[in-house]
């Protein structure tokens, strides 16, 4: 079990849990991003026989980015975020099996002839992570999404309009989320199969809880998650059975719950305004 | 009423949009939907057997949502209810009583899965919000573990148990329909869910803690415990209409147990206004829907998920109304 193994496995879920970590530091609580990251990997599947694997990614962001957008659009309309994201799992669930069991129907078998070679999305996440907690911290646009998140209200004062803020962080968020379904596709898989993000959208929510909002920490629960995984690859490929298969397809959810549960209550901080519907003062 | 002409908008939008996507005649893939979840006797017992799961994780989404507690583990919660269900029915000898066993134990499952996520937001703070989430992530490990390891049927290499006896099924008055005892069983839970919520103080105090929880506070409710009860009993409701399902329609486990029932309760819930008859209302046309979809499949090949999309579609249309509601 190599780095870069962990690296490799990582990969989809870091993205997706920065994703989810930009969008919460805006304030937006975003519990559909399973249905987002599901979207973008059948479109790109569908993509990649025809314009190529790097094109590919390309239209997995886009998709991650337009879901996102549209999810952006029902919050600002003032939509309770923990109702609309609920829907937005459906809606995914619902649009990727309906347009892959319709397909499926007329011979589309979802297997991908070429994928990317290694490291342009594994280094890329890592890269960005650095990057992320700089923008956030460092920038005077970052300080202005952080402020969305904590005080929107605040923002407003200030002549900027936070909707609008939320609104653009959505669209960058998604395309994080888009690129890690895109991996999963083009790197993981090679092919699009239901439900193939088994749970990824969640626990990247789950991540970014327990990374408390910090990109350096998301990224080590993930990579520490990801080498969990990867362990349990290698017990598999041994044929060794110490804890049964099923079972320790539950263990990142678990260790989630545990290490949340063991976590001091105070420390759960977080965004003030995460969650919160923000209105317009006229 | 206009929740309802809306989601009826989004309905007939999406499955227009969906038999336009096929190619197929979208009179007769109406007609096809309507036979077979209103034609016959045996549709309309089809439909009604098809809301039973969505009213049980219906009336669990409204108890727990009137609460001001989102239980968003209804899934997980039904599948450890059918799980706990397929144990105890497998495990006792037959009998009409084993039948009261295995919807108490599908009960008492799914409330327990629940505590687990009352403990976890009493002791550490966590959100009910996630904790439910990842529960029903590992509910669904445990389904496979189950019908992999302890529960299989032995003698076969398939990943599902092995049938319950004849005696513990919940009968079904009209064979070969499958409408089941589990439809009675829901009504009496809706009504007792509605006597509960309305004439009783209990319910008075878990409406106020959902509506206005700084008030029900300084009136002296103790907002936590109330809320807790609620999550318990939302995650009972579920688990129970886990047991139901497979006593009544499946008579065993096996992995995908639920196409998402827990998910599309939540819609029900909405869309019936989070009040028992409403929900039951809801349960009704999504239930209809469900139905009806397998009729669409064979006659316009639109495929029985679009289901999903249509009542997502709806959850995100009635979440922006509501929140246009709210100053």
């Amino acid at each position: 079990m190599s780095v870069l193994e962990i690296v490799t496995v990582a990969a989809p879920l870091l993205w997706a849990a920065l994703g989810e970590l930009l969008g919460q530091r805006a304030g937006v609580l975003n519990i559909g991003t399973e249905g987002v990251m599901l979207t973008a990997c059948l479109a790109t599947a569908l993509a990649a026989p025809v314009v190529g694997p790097w094109w590919a990614l390309l239209v997995g962001l886009a998709t991650g980015a337009i879901s996102n957008g549209l999810f952006a659009e029902v919050v600002a309309a003032g939509a309770d975020q923990v109702v609309a994201g609920t829907g937005v799992v459906l809606v995914g669930l619902g649009v990727t099996g309906a347009v892959f069991r319709h397909l499926q129907a007329q011979g589309f078998a979802g297997a991908l002839v070429t994928t990317l070679p290694w490291g342009a999305v594994e280094l890329a996440g890592l890269a960005l992570v650095p990057l992320l907690a700089w923008f956030l911290g460092r920038t005077r646009t970052g300080l202005v999404v952080r402020a969305c998140g904590e005080c929107p209200e605040a923002v407003a004062a200030t002549g900027v309009n936070p909707v609008q803020v939320r609104r653009v962080v959505l669209l960058a968020a998604g395309g994080l989320v888009g690129v890690g379904g895109a991996a999963l596709v083009l790197r993981a898989s090679g092919a699009f199969v239901e439900g193939m993000t088994a749970g990824r959208g969640f626990l990247a929510l789950a991540l970014v809880l327990l990374g408390r909002w910090r990109p350096s920490l998301v990224a080590v629960g993930t990579l520490l998650l990801g080498a969990a995984t990867a362990f349990q690859f290698h017990l598999q490929g041994l044929g060794l059975e110490a804890v049964p298969y099923h079972l320790l397809l539950a263990l990142p959810y678990l260790a989630t719950l545990l290490v949340l549960a063991l976590m001091p209550p105070d420390r759960l901080g977080g965004p003030a305004a995460l969650g919160k519907p923000y209105r317009r003062q006229r | 009423m206009s929740r309802w002409l809306l989601a009826c908008a989004v309905i007939a939008a999406a499955g227009l949009g969906a038999v336009a996507a096929t190619g197929s005649n979208p009179l007769e893939a109406a007609r096809a939907a309507f036979e077979s979840a209103l034609g016959s006797s045996l549709a309309l017992q089809e439909t009604l057997a098809k809301a039973v799961p969505l009213l049980w994780c219906g009336l669990a989404a409204a108890v727990a949502f009137r609460a001001g507690v989102w239980n968003i583990g209804a899934e997980g919660q039904f599948l450890v209810g059918a799980t706990a269900a397929t144990a105890v029915g497998l495990g006792l000898p037959a009998g009409s009583w084993s039948l009261a066993a295995s919807l108490l134990a599908g009960g008492l499952a799914g409330g327990a899965w629940a505590g687990v996520a009352v403990l976890l937001r009493r002791m550490s703070g966590v959100s009910e919000v996630l904790s439910t989430i990842l529960l029903n992530l590992v509910a669904v490990a445990l389904v496979g573990w189950a019908v992999h390891g302890p529960l299989q049927e032995p003698g076969r290499g398939l990943p599902q148990s092995a049938a319950l006896p004849r005696e513990a099924w919940l009968w079904r008055p009209f064979e070969p329909g499958r409408l089941h005892l589990g439809c009675v069983l829901v009504g009496l839970a809706a009504t007792v869910v509605w006597v509960a919520l309305h004439r009783s103080r209990w319910g008075l105090e878990l409406r106020a803690v959902g509506d206005r929880p700084l008030a029900a506070r300084a009136c002296g409710v103790a907002v936590d415990r109330v809320q807790s009860v609620a999550l318990l009993l939302s995650g009972a409701l579920a688990g129970v209409g886990g047991a139901v399902e497979l006593l009544g329609i499946t008579h065993r486990l096996f992995e995908r147990f639920s196409p998402g029932y827990g998910y599309s309760g939540i819609a029900t819930a909405l869309l019936g206004g989070l009040e028992p008859a409403g929900t039951a209302a809801a349960s009704l046309l999504f239930g209809a829907m469900a139905a009806g979809s397998g009729g669409m499949q064979r006659v316009a090949g639109v495929p029985v998920v679009t289901v999903l999309l249509i009542q997502g579609l709806v959850v995100v249309a009635l979440a922006v109304r509501r929140g246009d509601e709210r100053p």
